[in-house]
């Protein structure tokens, strides 16, 4: 594999990474879901059940709608990620990183 | 069986810990350096690229078999926190399960820049990402270890 082929590829991976885990944080910070899990009774739903199934798991259903976002951002043409300079895999990782800690931190002020 | 689960998981996961932390630490050891005369020096002094195979699918691996605890800590672990308003510590576990959701995204550009030879410009790209990786793993266990001190699943 020649370095411009290698390097195209790195583009290819680090936006399917950074779309899949865009998808994931915008999913589950609107709270929107593939799907619901309810472990007390191991059944999964599409929409949410009563509450006699006891607490609900929304998780796993984030990280699909991220993975799935990831896997449909492979199938872009090699040219639209060719571009994206290296460094953008790592400082689109923290930015990620510091939405999920902006997003989370109410839970230390309550 | 659900204990047996949580006790893999930890073992991954400090397996995992190991392995990155060796291999970050590698990435910021000044190029030209001869043979590590201290610790810290032999601790930094790894070969990165052998440990990427071992860090993928300890990572996933981790993460799976946290994903089956996951059903008895919402049931049992989240509810108490909820029913005594331990909100600090429900937040420590949510930002743990969303960072490591972003790091298992993270896996495929991670498994890329560890191929050999590395080439020239993707040095900071490897040093940044694998630098945080490094970090979201030792946030995660951290958390998971306080959690599982404050209520342990499956107890």
């Amino acid at each position: 594999m020649n370095a411009t082929a290698s390097t195209n590829r790195l583009g290819r991976w680090t936006l399917a990474a950074l779309v899949a885990g865009a998808a994931y944080v915008l999913a589950y910070s609107q709270d929107v879901t593939l799907f619901y899990y309810y472990p007390m009774v191991g059944e999964f739903h599409l929409r949410p059940q009563a509450d006699s199934l006891g607490p609900r798991i929304t998780y796993y259903g984030w990280k699909a709608i991220g993975l799935l976002a990831g896997l449909a951002t492979l199938a872009l043409p090699a040219r639209w990620t060719a571009r994206l300079p290296a460094d953008t895999v790592w400082i689109g990782a923290a930015l990620l990183i510091s939405v999920v800690g902006w997003h989370e931190s109410h839970w230390f002020f309550r | 069986m659900m204990i047996a689960a949580l006790i893999v998981h930890g073992l991954c996961a400090l397996f995992l810990l190991g392995a990155l932390s060796h291999q970050a630490a590698s990435c910021w050891r000044p190029a030209g350096v001869g043979r590590p005369a201290t610790m810290t020096a032999g601790f930094m002094a790894v070969r990165g690229p052998l440990y990427a195979r071992a860090v993928v699918v300890s990572y996933v691996l981790t993460m799976l078999l946290g994903d089956v605890v996951y059903g008895p800590y919402r049931v049992d672990v989240k509810t108490m926190l909820f029913d005594l308003q331990l909100w600090r510590w429900n937040g420590l576990f949510e930002i743990k399960e969303h960072l490591v959701a972003l790091g298992f995204f993270l896996l495929l550009p991670y498994w890329h820049l560890w191929q050999t030879p590395l080439e020239p410009g993707l040095e900071r790209p490897r040093r940044g990402l694998t630098t945080l990786l490094a970090l979201v793993v030792w946030y995660a266990l951290l958390a998971g270890h306080l959690l599982n001190n404050l209520k342990g699943v499956g107890f």
